[in-house]
């Protein structure tokens, strides 16, 4: 009975979404508002209904109920109680049932917290916002439902891939989603407010903590991602320029670029299509993530024709939305002009110049991702474009904006001067390159991009947080504490959120200090990578619940004292002939000793050995950023614009 | 009818919100004092910048003036605006609250499995004795294998098992772990290929063409080893050296299943053999017991099973191309899965691969038609 009642509800939330949709947006075209009293219990009816329906799908899988066909698919009676928990969105029909969960919280969000928002505002965001809830829906139950029930019922079922069975990718879906469909809501916010045809500093103040929830947890979600990779995968990189991945970075990007811009529009009215444009480009981005990763058409092109139901309804919800948004965007666009000037040397400048940078790269992303697949589409030819081509096109669009984060920090509001802002940052210069020279002193035949790299690293660590420095001694040099403290939650968080890129720019060049060793060892023989020895001590058979697992046993010394035990591996999962690797991590300071074993000869098993220095910042930096976000939801002020001297004549260079 | 029941009350508990929300008095549009609120704000927050020193007296009034400026130029904009929005009678609400109710029931209807219990593992009452002695045995094979995985009494009893339950790669690493042990068994090396040949759909690849060697040259009178060694024969081309090896085993083997499967072989080559003036890379038919080993597993588990040695046959013909009569074979296999399209893919190319063999095509053609597929349906 519960599962069929899962699926009643959802049937219910479809009905009641498609209502919530309709009814608002009718009342606002013809006047009458008691539709759109609909929306705000509209969409907490949703979020309990879509609410019964997933618990319903996880009492089925903490049940084994192989009834279910998505159940039997991806459920075992042997498997971990987490896992099959975790089963529940490890596979195509539970994720999207995730994803509509996450959608209509956001949803019911906005009608619990949003008490500040414009009653018609508000209702048109949840309409549009349960459109997309419809859309999905209408998905879920016409072609990937996850309440199809088998009779009769097999006696066992197939049990989760096992790559999945990791405490790791347990958690990662949930992350990224909340950030790919936070963005959502920020969509719904920009649709609505072209509708009602309000877009101004007050619109940005109203979207800030949205954008900032959906960024922290999706920047949180990207880092898993990696960090999962990098253990998991056990060739010690941290990130590949796979197709996933790059679906994940896309919206991130331009929801970086979203967040800065937002700010100029609460502070200045200015940069409104700009932050317009990008809140409806996010989520587009997000929806072509789903697309890619949902419709098989990343594994091959020929895949998806063979299954294409799925694939082109995503197609079909992906046009419907941005093509509808940008179709109001192109209306209500004439309204949008006008705003505060700027001179291109300015804060707003920056940000401008931020936001192109950002895009660009988004855009090489884009390209390297899409260009593959549209090429084997057309003529059947299968490349591969891999880290080569974002090496060449990514980062050297990045490197400048980091080296311009700092300044950017310092810049004036309206009209401002690089050269003051050369000598307020000399601390940070100077650190950048005392540290270079130390390192270049220090480290024998350290690669120039490795000395270089981790200079810029420390410009913007310390540059970032002098910045709070700067601000806290303006106005003599007396209670500078009271007045650090008292900084306003939001420039602290941005401190340290360019502290984290910092960091994490530190933890990538550093990645040229990195040592490996590929060896193939017997009991007993030792290997030296850093400063480390690892010796072999030997291999053991390990059951667990659902595995056989192959482990080494390894003493780390360092010193010739003992520092460590590691015990890479690698299981076998019953019933599933592919591998997977546990790699052996001892971390020192902020670097690790990362060991993974291959196959065995005889007595003698291959092992790859690394020593990494410093490359925990790369996920650091990363952590940092995101309750650096987190932090500054809860700056509740305002930001007002502060212009100098209004009998200044205005550089003209607004850049709308 | 206790479902029906509480999915009657979730409806109730749907529509009473949704009604009481039309019939309340709405909310007053409040963007007028939206932008107010905000603009007070703006005020507060300067005065509090202004009292922490952060914004110079100079500049805290021009910033007070420009949000002033706004407050004004947006209060003009809300008076041209058109009329507020008025409140009217709750008609198309009321609609809607009677269509969810009048369609969710349909649509569940339609979607759902009305009825259908919960069947959590724990309660399961249909799983007969001998199913659940068997799952049973193989979870506690399992179980063993994981902690004993060398122990050769074990390995012996799973090898049969997994065969029969399909899971052939387990199979295989059975298979091979055996051979470790008995390396001078020819019957474990006839094990192992046979686990190799059915994991891999059918074909015999270098592996288990090594194993059959090896069984061969510890045993050549093997009945299951000399089979193999036909069907290695066959795969790599050599039709004539294939017959001979099953001729010569049929005439040894006493009457039974596995003289007959043999025969069907001998059959099925002899009526192949006229074709095959270009025969490598040719895929044989399922072997009988292929056949009879996939009849044996429950349902599920056959439908995979076929699905697997189907897809398998796809992957080749696609990649290295084969005679008419596989391509014949894969269609109609493609077309019984429903995978229309594919089938229609796999005509095409055969229809490309064998343009000019004119009653290959009129055959192909024919069975197109047959089947109701068109040529190319997905590229």
């Amino acid at each position: 009975m519960i599962v069929e009642l899962g699926h009643f509800a959802l049937v219910l939330a479809l009905l009641v979404s498609i209502a919530t949709a309709v009814l608002p947006i009718w009342g606002e075209r013809t006047g009458n508002r008691r539709y759109l009293a609909v929306a705000g219990p509209g969409s907490v009816i949703q979020f309990v209904l879509v609410s019964i329906s997933f618990v319903a799908l996880t009492w089925a899988y903490l049940g084994s109920d192989f009834s279910v066909r998505n159940v039997y698919e991806n459920s075992h009676t042997d498997q971990p109680m987490i896992y099959r928990f975790s089963g529940v969105w490890g596979n195509h029909e539970g994720s999207i049932l995730l994803w509509v969960l996450i959608l209509v919280l956001f949803g019911a969000c906005v009608a619990a917290f949003g008490r500040s928002v414009p009653a018609t505002l508000r209702a048109l965001t949840i309409a549009i916002q349960s459109s997309i809830t419809a859309a999905f829906l209408l998905f879920i139950l016409f072609t990937s439902n996850p309440f199809a029930r088998m009779d009769p019922v097999p006696l066992e079922g197939r049990s989760l891939n096992p790559i999945l069975q990791d405490f790791g990718l347990a958690i990662h879906p949930p992350l990224l989603y909340i950030g790919y469909v936070g963005f959502s809501i920020v969509f719904s916010f920009a649709a609505a407010a072209l509708i009602i045809g309000r877009i101004d500093a007050a619109f940005a103040r109203i979207v800030r903590p949205w954008i900032l929830i959906a960024w922290a947890t999706l920047t949180a979600g990207i880092a898993m991602g990696s960090y999962w990779a990098y253990y998991e995968l056990g060739w010690g990189g941290f990130w590949f320029w796979d197709p996933v991945e790059n679906a994940s970075l896309m919206p991130w990007l331009s929801g970086t670029a979203l967040l800065h811009s937002a700010i100029v529009m609460e502070r200045r009215d200015a940069l409104k299509i700009w932050t317009i444009l990008l809140a409806v480009l996010t989520f587009s981005l997000s929806l072509l993530g789903t697309f890619l990763v949902r419709s098989g058409v990343l594994t091959s092109v020929h895949s998806f024709a063979s299954d294409p139901a799925r694939g082109v309804f995503i197609l079909i919800i992906l046009c419907a939305f941005i093509g509808g948004a940008l179709a109001l965007f192109a209306a209500r666009g004439p309204q949008l002009a006008g705003g505060a000037l700027f001179s291109p040397i300015s804060r707003e400048g920056s940000l401008v110049l931020n936001n192109l940078f950002l895009s660009a790269a988004c855009a090489a992303v884009f390209i390297g991702t899409l260009y593959p697949l549209a090429l084997e589409a057309l003529t059947e030819a299968k490349i591969s474009v891999g880290p080569p081509f974002f090496n060449a096109t990514f980062i050297p669009l990045t490197l400048p904006l980091v080296l311009a984060m700092p300044f950017g920090q310092q810049l004036a509001w309206k009209r401002g001067a690089l050269l003051p802002i050369l000598t307020r940052l000399f601390v940070a210069i100077l650190a950048g390159f005392v540290v270079a020279a130390l390192v270049a002193g220090f480290v024998q035949g350290a690669p120039v991009v490795t000395i270089l790299g981790i200079a810029l690293g420390v410009f913007v660590v310390v540059g970032s947080l002098d910045d709070l420095r700067i601000r806290a001694s303006r106005g003599g040099s007396g209670a500078f504490f009271s007045r650090l403290f008292g900084l306003p939650k939001s420039i602290i968080a941005a401190a340290f959120a360019h502290m984290g890129v910092g960091l994490m720019v530190i933890g990538i060049a550093a990645t040229g200090f990195h040592e490996e060793k590929i060896a193939s060892m017997a009991p007993g023989e030792t290997l030296t990578v850093g400063r480390f020895e690892l010796s072999f001590d030997g291999l053991q058979r390990q059951p667990g619940p659902n595995y056989i697992a192959t482990s080494g046993t390894f003493t780390v010394r360092e010193g010739g004292r003992v520092v460590a035990e590691l015990h890479p591996g690698k299981r076998t999962y019953i019933g599933k002939s592919m591998p997977t690797s546990e790699t052996g991590r001892h971390t020192s300071g902020l670097g690790q000793v990362y060991l993974a074993i291959g196959d065995t000869h005889g007595t003698r098993t291959d092992v790859r050995a690394y020593w990494k220095p410093w490359v925990l910042l790369i996920w650091l930096g990363p952590l940092v950023m995101t309750l650096a976000g987190l932090y500054s939801m809860f700056d509740r002020r305002l930001r007002v614009a502060a212009p100098h001297r209004a009998k200044a004549v205005l550089a003209a260079g607004a850049a709308e | 009818m206790m479902f029906w029941i509480v999915a009657a009350l979730v409806l109730a508990a749907v529509l009473i919100p949704l009604i009481r929300a039309v019939a309340a008095e709405p909310e007053r549009d409040n963007a007028v004092d939206a932008d107010v609120a905000f603009f007070k704000a703006q005020e507060a927050e300067i005065d509090r910048m202004v009292a922490e020193g952060a914004l110079p007296a100079d500049e805290a009034a021009a910033a007070r003036a420009e949000a002033a400026r706004k407050l004004i130029a947006r209060a003009r904009e809300q008076e041209a605006a058109s009329a507020p929005l008025a409140v009217r009678k709750a008609l198309v609400p009321a609609l809607a609250v009677v269509a969810i109710s009048a369609l969710s029931i349909p649509l569940y209807l339609k979607l759902g499995s009305p009825g259908m219990a919960d069947r959590p593992f724990a309660t399961r009452t249909d799983i007969s004795r001998p199913e659940q002695d068997m799952l049973r045995l193989v979870s506690r094979l399992d179980a063993h294998l994981a902690e004993a995985p060398n122990d050769l009494r074990g390995l012996e009893i799973a090898l049969p098992v997994y065969m029969r339950l399909g899971r052939f790669e387990d199979a295989v690493s059975v298979a091979e772990r055996i051979v470790v042990q008995k390396p001078d068994s020819a019957d474990a090396h006839a094990n192992h290929a046979e686990t190799q040949i059915f994991a891999g759909g059918g074909a015999v690849s270098d592996d288990a063409r090594k194993a059959i060697a090896k069984a061969m040259a510890l045993d050549g009178t093997l009945p299951r080893a000399r089979f193999y060694a036909g069907l290695a024969a066959e795969q790599a081309g050599n039709g004539p050296e294939a017959l001979t090896i099953w001729r010569a085993l049929e005439a040894d083997l006493k009457d039974g299943p596995e003289k007959q499967a043999v025969g069907a072989q001998i059959a099925r080559l002899a009526k192949l053999a006229p074709s095959q003036s270009a025969p490598s890379g040719a895929i044989p038919a399922p072997s009988k017991d292929a056949a009879d080993a996939v009849r044996a597993l429950p349902e599920a588990e056959q439908k995979q099973a076929i699905r697997s040695m189907v897809e398998g046959l796809e992957t080749r013909l696609m990649a290295n191309g084969g005679s008419p009569d596989d391509w014949q074979r894969l269609v109609r296999a493609l077309a019984m899965l429903g995978e229309k399209a594919r089938a229609g893919a796999a005509l095409a190319k055969a229809l490309s691969s064998h343009q000019a063999d004119q009653p290959a095509v009129a055959a192909l053609t024919t069975l197109g038609r047959d089947l109701g597929l068109e040529a190319g349906g997905a590229q």
